[in-house]
């Protein structure tokens, strides 16, 4: 097995009253592809938010190439996903007064990249993902498969080492999931890329390496 | 990232970048006059009004032209306010494509810095235009307009322009970030600080505070009695406007659980419990109608002193007074903006629920009146509750017990700016019509 990524302990989050997540321990090896499934409501988009240091847990650790993540203060972290992760989410994610082509140069820019090479890395990922078309519409004019193609392309631009997607195809019919995930996952495998992806889907779940089943906030 | 900011202050269009670029430029304006005013030597060389010339009452006159640039100020807030809604999606949406908390700040100040700035700099030209119009004409000269309100003998210096121009924009700013100081921004969405207490009257407090500098300042003597007791009673003034504007959200909340526990009709409930809900947007736009009724009704107290003066020299007291009440129509057409923006924002932030009002059946009429509730609910209470005060501690103060015509004048006062205060709301809810209209499309329920 390959060196280890990602080591969660006892990852504890609650919304509320609401106990997201009861004590999840994991570990993810560099490279792995790894899917994340269970019911509805059983905290598969909560663990990968934690995971991508998009939430602090309450109680646990999480440890990314071996140094903590969950208590990295928010500039830290936020700059960390900027250059490492890509993060594709289930819902309202583009910068509504953006073109598709500016959010997916976005996190290029905020890495004062010149503006003319962001742009082309951003046409280059728009169209991997089919979505050259759609370059200078507005996120408001996309359909919601649309947007998910333009936030994976977004996802990718920075060439992370690890990208996170919560159900990537969850907007999208069975051959535009089917062509979606595998450009995901073959950019993915150019990189040596990890991949946490959350999913709904048996097919989809059958071509991770591994696959965690959560259920009611604790793997099953 | 100046770019990026400098796009997402334009990506919704130019009526929010031209209205803060408009507001900031009536303030630098303004305080550019004030400047001037000050520069002027003891003895002017050019025909002006009585009340600059004379080096005793020309502090109080660069003191209201200063005072006149809290409306806009106000209208600001409001602005920058206008679509949060929208700016707190954008802003949780940057911070997920990776940028960090300061980057989205700074992005948020430079998007309010580009059109404050680009204002403060118009304000110079403002204040060209306001000189050539209204400027005093030298001694000799043959006078070519009849009102001199502003010195043209002397000017701000270099740096006292650069100063106001640099100050307004840093108060833009600061007026900016003021605006959104109680959201967190994460990249998951927007989370509210714990929700605001229900508002208290501590403008009170700044009443009694004026009422106590005011009379001090009637009593005090020694050598510099008058320069004592002019600081006193501008003193006096500020802290009576800013308790007047400091009472709108009470007054707000208060007027709205009062007559949302009597109201009989849909519209008047609707308006009534929204106030309750969120009295201080509501207070926020109709602050400035308390400061405008308050500086109303000391004027009609002053008019009622020098009626019952009886002397001949009317004139020279009563242009000052003809003065003051075009400032105060002026700032209030500033609220009525303030009112029409407030509306505009309440509306974008209720659009699902005015939508699914709509959907249910409820006539668009019907919204419409009971904004004029929402909005007139707050700034009549606002402008009777100015006035009366304005009027009352003038007329028990300098002039030294009520009299018949001070009684005649305040009602007056009163009656005339509660006409003109319903007159403002009328005109708001009628500018915002459109937007009413579209808002209470139901496209709005399957939309976000
Ligand atoms: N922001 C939030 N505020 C309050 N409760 C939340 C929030 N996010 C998630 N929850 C709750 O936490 C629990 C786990 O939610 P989570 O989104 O992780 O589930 P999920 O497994 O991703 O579900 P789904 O398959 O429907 O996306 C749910 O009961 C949900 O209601
Ligand atoms: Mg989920």
């Amino acid at each position: 097995m390959s060196e280890i990524q990602f080591e969660a302990r006892g990852v504890r989050k609650a919304y509320g009253r609401t106990e997201a997540l009861r004590g999840v321990s994991l570990t993810i090896g560099a490279g792995e592809v790894v899917a994340i499934s269970g019911p509805s409501g059983s905290g598969k988009s909560t663990l990968l938010l934690a995971l991508a240091g998009l939430i602090r847990p309450e109680a646990g650790e999480i440890a990314y190439d071996g140094a903590r993540l969950d208590d990295l203060g928010e500039a830290h972290r936020t700059r960390l996903r900027r250059r490492q992760f890509g993060v594709v989410l289930q819902f309202g994610q583009l910068v509504p007064e953006l073109t598709a082509a500016q959010n997916v140069a976005l996190p290029l820019l905020l890495e004062r990249h010149d503006r003319a090479a962001a742009r082309r890395l951003a046409l280059g990922q728009l169209e991997r993902f089919g979505a050259l078309d759609l370059a200078d519409a507005l996120p408001g004019e996309l359909s919601g498969g649309e947007a998910q193609r333009v936030a994976a392309a977004r996802a990718l631009v920075t060439g992370p080492r690890v990208i996170f997607a919560d159900e990537p195809t969850g907007a999208l019919d069975t051959v535009g999931g089917e062509h979606l995930l595998k450009t995901l996952l073959g950019a993915a495998r150019d990189n040596d890329a990890t991949v946490v992806m959350v999913t709904h889907d048996n097919r989809v779940a059958a071509r991770a390496d591994r696959e965690i089943f959560l259920r009611d906030g604790v793997i099953a | 990232m100046i770019r990026l900011a400098w796009r997402l202050a334009f990506a919704r269009g130019w009526a929010r970048p031209a209205l803060l670029a408009a507001c900031t430029a009536v303030v630098s304006g303004l305080l550019l006059v004030t400047l001037a005013v000050l520069r002027l030597p003891a003895q002017p060389e050019e025909r002006l009004l009585a009340v600059i010339t004379d080096p005793g009452t020309r502090g109080g006159y660069a003191f209201g032209a200063a005072l006149l640039i809290i409306p806009p100020l106000l209208l600001l807030h409001q602005v920058v306010r206008l679509g949060t809604s929208a700016r707190e999606r954008r802003l949780a949406a940057l911070r997920l494509a990776g940028a960090t908390p300061a980057e989205v700040r700074r992005i948020g100040a430079i998007e309010v810095g580009i059109p404050v700035f680009a204002g403060s700099i118009l304000g110079l030209g403002l204040y060209r235009l306001l000189r050539l119009c209204f400027g005093g004409t030298r001694f000799g000269e043959y006078p070519s307009h009849a009102v001199h309100l502003i010195p043209t003998t002397v000017a701000p210096a270099w740096w006292e322009t650069l100063l106001v121009i640099l100050g307004v924009t840093l108060l833009g700013v600061a007026v900016g970030a003021l605006a959104s100081r109680r959201v967190i921004v994460t990249p998951l969405g927007v989370t509210r600080r714990a929700a605001a207490p229900a508002p208290r009257p501590w403008g009170a407090l700044a009443l009694a505070l004026a009422v106590v500098s005011g009379l001090a300042a009637m009593r005090v003597d020694g050598p510099q009695a008058h320069t004592l007791g002019m600081a006193g009673a501008l003193v006096a003034i500020a802290l009576a406007l800013l308790g007047v504007m400091a009472l709108a959200p009470w007054l707000a909340f208060t007027a709205g659980r009062i007559v949302a526990r009597r109201a009989r009709t849909g519209p008047v409930l609707l308006a009534a419990s929204r106030l309750v809900a969120e009295p201080r947007p509501a207070a926020r736009a109709a602050a400035a109608v308390g400061g405008i009724g308050l500086v109303a009704g000391g004027a009609s107290a002053f008019v009622a002193d020098v009626m019952a003066m009886q002397n001949d020299d009317d004139g020279y007291y009563l242009a000052p007074v003809a003065l003051v009440a075009v400032c105060l129509l002026g700032a209030l057409v500033v609220v009525v903006g303030s009112l029409a923006v407030h509306s505009v924002e309440s509306l974008l932030d209720h659009r699902r629920s005015v939508a699914s009002l709509t959907a249910l059946g409820v006539p668009v009429d019907t919204l419409i009146t009971a904004q004029r509730w929402e909005t007139g609910l707050v700034a009549l209470p606002m402008a009777l509750i100015g006035t009366l005060l304005g009027s009352v501690v003038y007329g028990l103060g300098p002039v030294g017990g009520p009299s018949f015509v001070w009684f005649a004048c305040t009602i007056v006062g009163l009656t005339l700016v509660a006409a003109l205060c319903w007159v403002a709301v009328l005109a708001a809810v009628r500018v915002v019509r459109p937007w009413t209209v579209r808002a209470a499309d139901p496209a709005h329920l399957r939309t976000e």
